[in-house]
């Protein structure tokens, strides 16, 4: 196929422009903004249309709106090619409601467009049948433009891709490895069941928990259901429980009838009790208390009064004894006064004599002894004399002295009669002190010798007396005087005691008078009280009295008696009790006391009680528990939602993935059977190519294993990385892959090659080379090469090859 | 004397098969307790209720729900409550009902026909209750009945010649005299014959339920020696219904444009319970479940289904690629039209084909 002539009507930025082609190479110059990419747009569209190719739904594509036409509203144009031979013509409107596309054939002038398979989405012939590929070959592989990558490595790394995907899918710009990694990528996403951070981990534990939840629910309803079974069995457990309480309310109505039919019988006993007690309280008594304590005063009294009296009988008796015999006593005093008289005389002597014995004892005794004064006398006049000798030859000695010193003229001498002198002096005293007591003891001497001579003479007229008495000694003398001294005073006392006792006979006679009247007068108080009481004797009156105790005890009783019968009868009447001891009676319900009977029925009661409590407690505690158990899980419906969610979740994920697996094996297995015919073909003529533009230099490409891609160095032998090569000779490697795939591809249909500012790097050499080869592809393929200068044009010229171009201008 | 006739209440019901969002399922399992408070309310003032099966939800209630149940029939303890259990309450080994204590104006059938006499209304009530999940025949014959009495069935089953969920013959059903039939079982009210009536579910139970839901009032008389007269009329339990719309989406290129659709089809969207199936091809950037998080703040509830297919011409990417990976891998599914084989064939192709750049597809 090969473009002849196009025009676009408006399209972008040209108007009604008109281009026309050669069969072979075609030079399209122009600048940067001439609108070489427009140009190639418009081709690409005039087959393609300009909405989404593939799709169902009919989608503009980005390119309708990015040239839109600047000027004009005929947004389309006409291309005119040459195809299996006819000369054939695309026109074509893009402006969208008004679509259209017509295909004519120019050599029979029809409309061919029925013809052409319908697309139903475009609604539109399918015009892209005449090139036998779709957009997206055509984008990629019939048209070349510049390298996009900058970088030596990124282009190496582009080659490498292209070469390998090219080798793979045989298809290209479709990549393989990249829809391998896209689709495990896709499934790490999901992920599997043990993956637990990836959602399909995630969904699993979720599900597990919620199988829990499911299971841990299904047994709180399980345990609940049970305590619901309980509450129920305790329910009927409560209704007999009701029974047994109602029977007992029975039995206590009967029982109080009896007690109350008990009560009445004892009621009535204590009736009769008071009627007896009436009688008591009602009889006559005779006496008083105040009377028959005044009797009984008077009685103490009267007994008392007869003891004193025959007390004082007796005392007066004693009494007379007594005066009796002081008279007598005092009749021999009398006689015995008269002896005594003479007696008194001589006492006094002898007292005197007495006295002046004593006396003179006494001084005797104070004195020295005759003796020891005698020898004191004679020691004292010795030693007077002595000193006197002493003292004389002293003074004489002194007088020598002077004498000496006067004579001799010896004043030592004098010296030694003052010496003499002064011993002399106290001798002196010694001779005066011994002559004073010598004389002083004579003069007690003296003393003593008369005294004793008057000792004597009073001894000798005591004796006397003793001789005349007939006294033994002194003593006995002293008595007998003494005797005569006191009858007399004796005389006197017992006449005092006579008058006194004489007094005391006559007083005693007065007591016992008045004791008698007293005595007296309390027996008629007595008599008088029993004739009242009209008793006999004090027993009969205490007799009578008792009867006043006998009266309060019944009394007392009678006031006892009525409160236990008004206990009795408590909040009743005596009617009410008697119509309750009638009721019992009537219904043969004999009268008991229902003390223990009373105490079986309220500990059954307690027990009714207990048992309604207890159940009461269990129904409670099996509700909290029902309760606090439902608290703790979700519904099981709830539940149930979640669990179907999330198995639809995994079912959903696990699809997904089953289909992203699937669709990688079959992308494994269809690329295996592409690689083997056709790697081999592809490799080669790539290796051909870039032999032909390096000279030689590069001959061989290899895709390694790991997809690595080394080239042969001619020159050294060594296979080199094709990322080590220097940047033009990547970029011709990629000119060669990239030209490669455009030959091989689609071998058949010799659709024209777009070349787009390819060789802009290239030096001198390289695009002569590559221009060379341009030359013998464009003899059987229609090339275009858009270009912005004009070193391709003089390199063509220099080669030879001829060449249309045509000039798209500024 | 005047019945209220409910059935299939399907108490505490987990809506996990429609896949109801929870708070959504939540909510609504509490309306349709209210609903059966309103029945509740309705029967207080009515002689008897008569409950055809499937009070409750067995196999997923708590409890202490059946025991919020019993105390509700409890609170019109003037009104007989009789309930015939059908499959979903069956009285099984573990059925709450034989472990709470009853209300004392509860009734629940044996599981043989029995009856109950109610003489201040001349009325005998007949019923039975499934044991077992599942009876093909009818597993008792009709009784003669006294027609001096008002008799009334009270009964849970598939009223036909052949169901796996007890049998019921309709000729004898006809032929056997009940003054009233009360029919459970069927989610779909509806009359079978003069005074045989399904109640249907109490309230909606799925999206597959729509339509009126509710209960039935009666009003029978009988004279002696006379054939009774009825009256009923059926009343609709206050719930939100459900609603089940489609989409096709083909075509629609944004948000906007399928939302639009989809709310022009929803008359209650603060209160009606939503399940759309979105279908056709979805657009490049449109993302259903991403679509749905947006509609779902709109509506009170949104059950999403999403069965559109990527919007890959199969066929003409076939033919462009014939000879190719992509023409190879289309290849490899052909005539493989199941779900997983189809999904298998999206991924790769969504893997193969680049996006969104220059010159994609
Ligand atoms: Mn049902």
């Amino acid at each position: 196929m090969k473009i002849m002539k196009l025009r676009m009507n408006s399209f972008g930025k040209f108007t009604d422009k008109t281009l026309e082609f050669t069969p072979g190479l075609n030079i399209v110059s122009g600048g940067n903004e001439a609108g070489k990419s427009t140009l190639h747009k418009f081709i690409g569209a005039m087959f393609f249309g300009m909405y989404k190719q593939g799709k169902k739904n009919k989608l503009s594509s980005e390119d309708y709106l990015k040239y839109f036409p600047w000027y004009g509203e005929n947004y389309g144009g006409s291309l005119m090619m040459e195809a299996g031979g006819d000369p054939i013509t695309i026109v074509r409107n893009f402006r969208k409601n008004s679509e259209k596309v017509s295909i004519i054939n120019e050599a029979s002038g029809e409309d061919i467009t029925e013809s052409f398979p319908y697309d139903p989405v475009a609604k539109l012939p399918d015009t892209s049948e005449i090139l036998g590929i779709n957009r997206y070959v055509f984008e990629n592989t019939v048209s070349i433009s510049q390298m996009s990558s900058a970088t030596g490595q990124a282009l190496a790394g582009e080659i490498s891709e292209m070469i390998v995907n090219t080798s793979l899918t045989f298809t290209p710009g479709v990549s393989y490895r990249n829809a391998l990694n896209t689709l495990s990528e896709r499934r790490e996403k999901i992920g599997t069941k043990t993956q637990s951070k990836t959602p399909r981990g995630k969904a699993e534990i979720r599900l597990n928990q919620l199988t829990e939840e499911l299971k841990a629910a299904e047994q709180i309803k399980a345990e609940n259901a049970e305590r619901y079974a309980q509450i129920k069995k305790a329910q009927t457990e409560l209704v007999k429980n009701d029974v047994r309480r109602r029977a007992l309310g029975k039995k206590r109505e009967m029982s109080l009838l009896a007690q109350y039919a008990a009560k009445y019988e004892k009621f009535k006993e204590l009736t009769g009790t008071l009627n007896a007690l009436q009688s008591e309280i009602s009889a006559e008594i005779k006496i008083n208390e105040q009377e028959y304590r005044r009797y009984l005063t008077c009685e103490n009294m009267l007994s008392d009064a007869r003891e004193e009296y025959d007390k004082l009988i007796m005392d007066r008796r004693i009494a007379g004894e007594q005066v009796a015999s002081l008279a007598e006593k005092l009749e021999q005093l009398k006689s015995d006064k008269a002896n005594g008289e003479n007696s008194r005389a001589d006492a006094a002597v002898f007292e005197n004599a007495v006295a002046k014995l004593a006396e003179v004892k006494e001084q005797r005794r104070n004195d020295q002894q005759r003796g020891v004064l005698e020898e004191q006398y004679n020691k004292s006049e010795r030693a007077s004399r002595a000193f006197m000798f002493s003292f004389i030859g002293l003074i004489l000695a002194a007088a020598v002295f002077v004498a000496i010193a006067l004579i001799g003229g010896d004043k030592n001498f004098y010296t030694y009669s003052l010496i003499e002198a002064l011993i002399g002096l106290p001798c002196a005293a010694g001779w005066i002190y011994f002559l004073t007591k010598a004389q002083n003891t004579r003069r007690l001497f003296d003393a003593v010798v008369k005294k004793s001579a008057l000792e004597v003479a009073y001894r000798e007229q005591i004796d006397a007396f003793l001789e005349k008495y007939e006294a033994a000694d002194l003593r006995e003398l002293n008595e007998i005087f003494d005797r005569a001294a006191g009858m007399e005073e004796r005389i006197s006392e017992l006449n005092g005691q006579l008058a006194a006792a004489v007094q005391k006979e006559k007083s005693l006679m007065e007591s016992s008078e008045s004791v008698k009247a007293k005595t007296e007068h309390n027996s008629a108080i007595m008599a008088s009280i029993l004739r009242g009481a009209s008793c006999g004797n004090s027993a009969e009156l205490r007799a009578e009295y008792e009867k006043i105790r006998a009266r309060d005890m019944a009394v007392a009783k009678h006031e006892a008696t009525l409160q236990s019968a008004a206990a009795l009868l408590g909040d009743m009447s005596e009617q009410q009790l008697q119509e309750k001891a009638r009721q019992a009676q009537s219904m043969g319900i004999k009268p008991l006391e229902f003390d223990d009977y009373e105490k079986t029925l309220s500990e059954e009661e307690r027990d009714i009680y207990e048992e309604a409590t207890r159940i009461n407690n269990q129904i409670s505690s099996l509700n909290g528990a029902i309760e606090s158990s439902s608290m703790k899980v979700r519904e099981i419906s709830e539940i149930a939602e979640d669990i179907s969610s999330v198995k639809e979740t995994i079912a959903a994920l696990e699809e997904k993935y089953a289909a992203l697996s699937d669709a990688s094996e079959s992308i494994m297995r269809v690329s295996a059977d592409i690689k083997s015919d056709a790697a081999a073909k592809f490799n080669e003529y790539v290796s051909e190519l870039l032999s032909g533009l390096t000279s030689g230099r590069y001959s061989r490409v290899f895709v390694g294993e790991d997809m690595e891609i080394t080239v042969r160095d001619e020159q050294s032998g060594n296979m080199v990385a094709l990322s080590e090569l220097s940047g033009g000779t990547i970029d011709q490697c990629y000119f060669a892959v990239r030209f490669a795939v455009a030959q091989l591809i689609i071998p058949d249909k010799a659709l024209p090659i777009f070349l787009d500012d390819c060789f802009v790097q290239y030096d001198e050499g390289r695009l002569f080379n590559i221009l060379a080869l341009l030359g013998k592809v464009a003899q059987s393929r229609q090339i275009l090469l858009f270009t912005c200068r004009r070193t391709e044009q003089q390199l063509l010229d220099s080669l030879g090859v001829t060449y249309n171009l045509v000039n798209l201008g500024r | 004397m005047k019945f209220i006739h409910t059935a299939d209440n399907h108490l505490f019901k987990s809506f996990a098969a429609s896949k109801l969002p929870p708070s959504v399922a939540q909510a609504y399992r509490k309306d349709m307790l209210s609903a059966f408070r309103e029945i509740i309310a309705a029967a207080g003032k009515a002689d008897i209720l008569l409950i055809s099966g499937d009070l409750t939800e067995m196999a997923e209630s708590s409890a202490a729900g059946v025991k919020r149940v019993f105390d509700l029939i409890g609170s019109i303890s003037d009104t007989a409550v009789f309930l015939s259990c059908g499959n979903h309450d069956y009285l099984s080994e573990n059925n709450l009902y034989k472990s709470l204590s009853l209300p004392p104006n509860l009734c629940i059938f044996p599981p043989k026909l029995s009856s109950v006499y109610m003489e201040d209304i001349n009325t005998r009530i007949w019923g039975f209750s499934w044991e077992k999940s599942r009876y093909g025949k009818l597993p008792f014959d009709f009784a003669k009945l006294n027609t001096e009495e008002i008799n009334i069935l009270c009964l849970h089953g598939d009223v036909s010649d052949n169901s796996p969920y007890m049998s019921i013959p309709p000729e004898a059903l006809k032929a056997a005299g009940f003054d009233y039939v009360a029919l459970g079982h069927v989610h779909k009210p509806g009359k079978i014959a003069e005074s045989i009536y399904y109640a249907g579910s109490a309230c909606a139970l799925d999206f597959s339920e729509t339509g009126p839901h509710g209960y039935i009032t009666g009003v029978l008389t009988k004279q002696k020696g006379e054939s009774g007269k009825a009256g009923y009329s059926f009343t609709n339990t206050d719930v939100p219904s459900f609603l089940s719309l489609e989409v096709d989406i083909s075509g629609l290129e944004s948000y906007d444009e399928i939302k639009q659709s989809l709310m022009g089809q929803i008359k209650n969207p603060d209160r009606d319970m939503v399940r759309v199936s979105f279908k056709g091809f979805r657009g490049e950037g449109i993302d259903i479940p991403s679509l749905c998080e947006e509609l779902e703040e709109e509506l009170y509830c949104l059950v999403c289904k999403d069965e559109t297919s990527p919007d890959y011409n199969l066929e003409q990417l076939y033919r462009e690629n014939k000879e190719n990976i992509i023409g190879l891998f289309i290849k490899q599914y052909e005539g493989r039209e199941d779900r997983a084989s189809k999904a298998a064939l999206y991924a790769g192709l969504d893997a193969l084909l680049p996006r969104g750049k220059e010159g994609a597809l």
